[in-house]
């Protein structure tokens, strides 16, 4: 059973640090939260999509008519019915055209058809004609950095970009040690549970489109510049995402659904298939890393020259993973050279899923690490505490950002940082100090079965002021009661909750009192979209003011009530009161329906806050995971035994929505580690395992949880300084640690080093099956055992 | 062909006309606006659309409409009493057994189905009902905190 850790903090607090049920809690119990999918319109037409069977291919002629003809088709759309112009997401996730005469992927959509039904529509996908001539593809990232590789993407197929501080051949010359290290991650898939559906009506001029996004209002501004209208004639309606971690955000079945249902005349919904999830939206960046480590003999770096080669598939556009091991590190001030190269491939568009960089950069910089510290005679514990930042340090990861725009670079530092109580206090918790028997030694042998324990660290940004200035308003009702209007994106994450826990407590009224409404771009502000671990630490901060200042509005009037100057009035726990005469009190609900002397009804209060992040400070979560496991020889088959995920995330808003990111985390870690690998089809490009049949994610089973087992979350002490009431955030954090630790682990139950995720049991036989041929199980030539 | 059948589904009667191959998870959905009976992979892999059929947890997307008919179906919908929570609702909500909602109908259910016939499961036996419904969430360690709380809830009556 999931232990129950105390939380630190909070201290003082009413709401913040409590464990508030969900709001939407009711609603997903008893079935009636609507997802996209679950939304339609009187009249709505249903979509189907034409997909290229071809990895890089030139449409030569394409005739709809027959399809049109069809009895019960409305409209069908290809290239010649969209603008030309490449549409870009702001996070660089895509860029390209929403329909082309070049497919650049096998699942690309080619054309779509609005039909009566999906029986008419997918009958008229098969009477559209088109003559293919075929092109020349890639599908290796390393192949397609090659010159003479064939060119995928209009701008080429490498996006770079280099952050560097100091001097890395002093820092290699004044190493006694230097570790190198490479690794290939495999094909992570987002996988989400629930699909997604775009519902887009005209009225006139006017597009309105539901849908599941992290990015509604990224959403709303994409499709008015593609769509050449103004803001305020495209409303995004945004709908709870079942699941996303990263991949709901811009997409192109979006604009496939507004611009035919311009061209039906009718609202048209686009619902995706399980297959057109998994296979045509987006993947996880699939990397390929390179780390150069120097080290003195004590454990000190000197320096770390990293190249990262990741894959944004056909139509990715980031020159740049989103990390922060180029930060994590940079305690003893070693020399740094980070290389990324963004390559495109004629593979399904990669780019972000939860973790980013840090997962799979940091994936590689952890082994790294191991090596070094079983090299130098450290334990993984000592050489990790020796070099990690700490507040105040300087943070250099964002440098090219203001390079490229052309900005002075302010000097940036570390608002908080507790990786060191993670270290520690996981370790303890873990009891570390009693499995860990040291490198390539296991934990406990039984047969053919060896157990051995790992632990990893990482961090992940909270947000950031480049993502834009997020603005909040919370109304107060008559009767006391409490409206939060945000641009967040709801994706189960709970921000919904912690957003009404932090407006609730610097309002001083129960958490019960608020209703949310979240991104629907013509009643919420603008928001930067769900992405980076944005909302607790950024969104809050905007959230805590714009209840601050409804609060000073309502300490205005019950100032006219009570003939006390508002500043010598507190509310608390839905009372208003006089400091230090508690009894003089006026519940909130009698303040705020107080019929005003001028305006005769009681005033509407609304409070508003437009706030971003301070220019030269900057706030990470850090994280340790620890994970013991067993491995049969026999089989090749791991499982996970115990697992502590140990967070600073600065002050906890709510506990159970915490420690459920941290098990979601592993979940999505350990299945990364152990199982989930897309497979592509070595002709076409084509996905070939889009399913939950063929894609093996972890379920109730495979969880450290039950009789000897033990799951559990614990929180550091911190306050940050910038976040609302020293908030930072979680959601992405907690997947980055766990493929490290359970490589790691897997070398100390067998003393076989392991560079290449997942480890399915074939992998783990291939290995034992070389070890006991006597050959090194890994290629890179260092001290294995 | 479309084919008039009578269904009984959360206690009430119903009456609809289906295509031969409308599964029941469609049914359910589109023509009975019960959009609890969610659908991920629809082929029978993830558990999402579980419902009960005399009593037995089945993937709704994996049956005929018309295979129903007759026979009584419940589903998340049927659960609650005069707006009051079954016990298990009341667990997940209070123990945080979900994030983002999609499995957690499908959980119920199977979880109702469990208790029903198992009132006092071991965590182990919880786990092995749950094993076809998949969370990509990773609430599963709160899942099953709030199956075996609701099954203590049920004992004590």
């Amino acid at each position: 059973m999931a232990t129950r850790q105390p939380v630190a903090t909070s201290n003082g607090l009413a709401v913040i640090g409590k464990r508030v049920p969900l709001k939407d809690a009711y609603e997903k119990v008893t079935g009636s939260l609507e997802y996209a999918v679950d939304f339609s319109l009187p009249g709505m037409l249903v979509a189907k999509v034409l997909r290229s069977p071809y990895a890089h291919a030139r449409i030569k002629r394409i005739d709809t008519s027959k399809a049109e003809a069809l009895t019960g088709v409305a409209a069908a759309i290809t290239y010649q019915d969209v603008p030309d112009e490449e549409w870009l997401d702001r996070s660089l996730n895509y860029l390209g055209p929403v329909l082309e005469d070049r497919p650049r992927f096998a699942g690309r959509e080619v054309a779509a058809v609005a039909a009566v039904d999906y029986h008419t529509a997918e009958a008229a996908l098969r009477l559209i004609e088109i003559e293919w001539e075929e092109l020349p593809h890639v599908f290796d990232i390393m192949a397609a950095v090659e010159p003479g590789a064939p060119q995928v993407a209009s701008f080429g197929n490498v996006r770079e970009a280099v952050v560097e501080e100091g001097d890395l051949e002093q820092g290699f010359a004044a190493a006694d040690l230097v570790i190198e290290h490479d690794t290939r991650m495999g094909q992570q898939q987002h996988a989400p549970l629930g699909r997604n559906a775009a519902i887009a009506r005209w009225k006139g001029d006017k597009l309105t489109l539901w849908t599941s996004t992290q990015t509604p209002f990224q959403l709303r501004d994409s499709l008015a510049r593609h769509l050449g209208l103004p803001q305020n004639k495209v409303r995004v309606v945004n709908h709870p995402a079942g699941a996303s971690n990263g991949l709901w955000w811009t997409n192109n079945f979006h604009f496939l659904a507004a611009h035919l249902a311009r061209k039906a005349g009718k609202p048209v919904k686009l619902e995706l298939t399980q297959e057109e999830c998994f296979a045509t939206v987006k993947r996880r960046d699939k990397p390929v890393s390179k780390v150069r480590l120097g080290l003195k003999r004590d454990g000190t770096f000197t320096a770390i020259h990293f190249k990262h080669y990741f894959d944004n598939g056909a139509y990715g556009y980031k020159p740049y993973p989103y990390e922060s091991v180029s930060d994590l590190w940079g305690g003893q001030r070693p020399a740094i050279r980070f290389e990324y190269y963004g390559v495109s491939t004629n593979l399904v568009t990669a780019g972000c899923m939860r973790g980013v960089g840090d997962l799979s950069m940091g994936f590689t910089m952890e082994q790294a690490i191991d090596r070094a510290a079983e090299a130098l005679g450290l334990n993984p514990l000592e050489i990790r505490l020796k070099n990690h930042i700490r507040a105040g340090d300087p943070i250099y990861s964002q440098k090219f950002v203001f390079k490229r725009l052309g900005a002075p670079f302010p000097g940036e530092y570390l608002s908080s940082g507790a990786l060191d109580q993670c270290i520690l206090k996981g370790a303890e918790a873990f009891r570390w100090s009693e499995k860990w028997k040291g490198w390539g030694q296991p934990t406990e042998v039984d047969g053919s079965k060896r157990r051995g324990v790992g632990m990893a660290t990482a961090t992940h940004i909270c947000g950031g002021r480049h993502l834009g200035c997020p603005s909040v308003v919370v109304k107060v009702n008559h009767d006391g009661t409490v409206h939060i209007f945000t641009g967040v994106g709801q994706q189960g994450q709970g921000a919904d909750t912690t957003q009404a826990q932090i407006a609730a407590e610097a309002l001083g009224v129960p958490v019960e009192t608020f209703v949310g409404t979240h991104g629907d771009t013509d009643t919420c502000p603008w928001s930067p979209a769900t992405v980076a671990s944005v909302n607790s630490h950024q969104t809050g901060m905007a959230t805590r003011l714009a209840a601050v200042d409804a609060r000073r509005q309502v300490l205005e009037l019950a100032g006219l009530m009570m003939e006390v100057a508002p500043e010598d009035l507190d509310i608390k726990n839905g009372v208003v009161f006089v400091k230090g005469s508690p009894d003089r009190s006026l519940p909130f609900s009698e303040v705020t329906s107080m019929k005003h002397p001028v305006y005769l009804t009681p005033p509407d209060i609304i409070g508003r806050a437009t706030a971003n992040l301070p220019e030269s400070q900057i706030a990470k979560m850090f994280m340790s995971h620890f994970v013991e496991l067993e491995v049969d020889t026999d089989t090749g088959e791991v499982k996970v035994l115990n697992f502590v995920g140990a967070h600073d995330s600065g002050t906890i808003i709510n506990p159970s929505i915490c420690e459920n990111q941290v098990y979601g985390g592993f979940l999505l870690g350990a299945g990364h580690a152990l199982t989930e690998d897309m497979v592509f089809d070595e002709q076409t490009g084509r996905v070939l395992n889009p399913s939950f049949l063929d894609y093996k994610v972890l379920t109730t089973v495979d969880m450290p949880t039950g009789e000897g087992s033990d799951m559990s979350a614990l929180f550091a002490d911190c306050y940050d300084p910038l976040g609302p009431y020293g908030v930072k955030s979680i959601g992405e954090g907690a997947t980055c640690p766990v493929p490290a630790a359970v490589g790691q682990a897997l070398y100390n139950a067998l003393g076989i080093r392991l560079d290449n995720p997942p480890f399915t049991p074939e992998a783990i036989l291939e290995a034992l099956r070389q070890q006991r041929n006597g050959k090194e199980a890994h290629s890179n030539g260092h001290a294995g055992r | 062909m479309a084919e008039r059948i009578e269904l009984r589904v959360n206690d009430r009667n119903q009456v609809v006309e289906v295509e031969p191959f409308t599964t029941l998870a469609e049914c359910l959905r589109n023509q009975l606006g019960l959009i609890g009976v969610r659908v991920s992979c629809n082929q029978g892999d993830c558990g999402a659309c579980t419902i009960l059929v005399d009593g037995q947890p089945v993937n709704a997307c994996m049956e005929l409409a018309i295979e129903a008919e007759g026979r009584s179906v419940t589903t998340i919908e049927g659960l609650a009493r005069n707006g009051h929570l079954h016990p298990i609702q009341q667990a997940f909500v209070e123990h945080h057994g979900m994030q983002c909602g999609f499995c957690t109908p499908g959980m119920i259910m199977v979880a109702r189905a469990l208790l029903e016939s198992n009132p006092a499961p071991t965590e182990q036996e919880v786990k092995e009902a749950l094993v076809g419904n998949i969370c990509r969430c990773g609430s599963y360690p709160k899942i099953i905190t709030s199956v075996l709380s609701a099954a203590q809830t049920m004992r004590e009556g």
